[in-house]
């Protein structure tokens, strides 16, 4: 499997991990091996965890198996049949790799992420809720993007820390077409989860070390408040920059006591000095010049953004 | 359950937690139950990790902050019912 995605990033030597396919289906696993079932908020499970062997497998019900080695380095992965490799790729990069990073004891969140001046730029959110598009809109405005899906945040002496995953792109169709409506096909339609991987042009971030994040930004709801009444935003205590940091952070087994303390341990620590915001905004995709001007107010940015 | 002053209450097993900036934030991952706590909540959850009578937190409280009795009871109550409907806490009836 050709992993594109990756093509141009500087590879972190202290960072391994081996991917190859499987010849044939995983074996089932028995019903008491499984860990852990990831639910959406119908109820459907998104993703399942079970002990495999003296290792794990995680499953996409419909989508793949991964089969994961004892020692999180070799990763195999079997996708059910008519699966595009666009889809496993998307998998592996975006769902399976972070997990693993997290069990290696690093915070990797669920989040897009822009460069504004020499600062990262993040923004997490419920699925559906525009991380993407908000990411596209500042990317089109000349502020490169820096990953579309995946974030590794690290507090240290000198603040905190952003690593960005690779900067993909995936869009939703009626996305794409209000924002980048000259957008080349991307070769395959929407997927699973109704989204478009699109090629990104000209501005992409591959920072060679870790970006300063300046600000993480967590997208609400505007119908949670009642409705849509303009741009609001809301400065968070660390307190609850540490709760939204862990509801947005990937884990390998949430069971696993140790793994949960290790990674709200890492939040905590990110949290307390980490400039956080609640904001929400009508879903309206005229409003996201607003919207941008507004983060880049609070973000300090000195560059004048071009207009979409 | 209904929490009385006589209950004994302990912090629930499966679930880690941590302090920020003076406060705190619970985590029970697996169920997905993220809960933060202000400093006088953090106090109470530091009082938890070991099965104590309602009513000895009250008096614990009440030595340390300046609050009205029935006020501080009430909260006190308040959060320790909210924390059971989460599945944060265990909660025994006096006998």
């Amino acid at each position: 499997v050709e992993l594109r995605e990756l093509e141009g990033s500087k590879p972190d030597p202290s960072i391994d991990f081996a991917f190859s396919l499987l010849d044939t289906p995983p074996q089932e696993p028995l019903g008491t091996d499984w860990v852990h079932h990831w639910r959406s908020e119908s109820g459907r499970t998104t993703i399942s965890l079970a002990r495999y062997g003296q290792g794990f497998l995680l499953r996409f019900p419909f989508l793949a198996d991964f089969v994961i080695s004892r020692y999180f380095r070799e990763i195999h992965g079997w996708p059910n049949p008519g699966i595009p490799e666009d889809t496993l790729r998307h998998l592996l990069l975006d769902q399976v790799l972070p997990r693993l990073l997290s069990r290696r004891g690093h915070l990797v969140l669920h989040a897009s992420a822009v460069k504004v001046g020499d600062r990262a730029v993040a923004f997490a959110g419920e699925t559906g809720l525009g991380k993407s598009t908000l990411a596209v809109s500042f990317h089109l405005a000349g502020f490169p993007l820096l990953t579309d899906d995946g974030l590794m945040v690290s507090a240290g002496d000198g603040g905190v820390r952003a690593v960005p995953t690779y900067p993909g792109l995936r869009l939703k169709p009626e996305s794409v077409a209000a924002l980048i409506p000259e957008s080349p096909p991307g070769g395959a339609g929407p997927d699973y989860s109704r989204k478009i991987r699109v090629p990104v042009s000209g501005g992409v971030a591959l920072p060679t070390a870790p970006l300063s994040l300046g600000a993480l930004y967590v997208l609400r709801s505007p119908e949670a408040d009642g409705g849509p009444r303009g741009i609001e935003v809301v400065p968070l205590s660390p307190r609850e920059a540490c709760v939204e940091l862990i509801r947005h952070a990937f884990q390998f087994d949430p069971t696993d006591s140790r793994q949960a303390a290790g990674v709200l341990e890492l939040a905590g620590n990110a949290a307390e000095s980490l400039p956080a915001f609640a904001i929400s905004y009508p879903r309206d995709y005229s409003a996201l010049a607003e919207v941008r001007d507004s983060i880049l107010e609070r973000v300090g940015d000195p560059d004048h953004p071009r207009a979409i | 359950m209904d929490i009385a002053l006589g209950s004994t209450v302990m912090a629930a097993p499966g679930q880690v937690s941590c302090e920020v900036a003076g406060e705190a934030v619970i985590l029970n991952a697996s169920q997905g139950v993220y809960f933060g706590l202000d400093p006088i909540g953090a106090r109470v959850w530091n009082l938890l990790r070991e099965p104590v009578a309602v009513g000895d937190i009250l008096d614990t409280l009440l030595s340390e902050y300046e609050v009205p009795v029935d006020q501080c009871q009430a909260d006190l109550l308040e959060l320790l019912n909210d924390l059971a409907l989460n599945g944060l806490i265990v909660v025994h009836d006096s006998p």
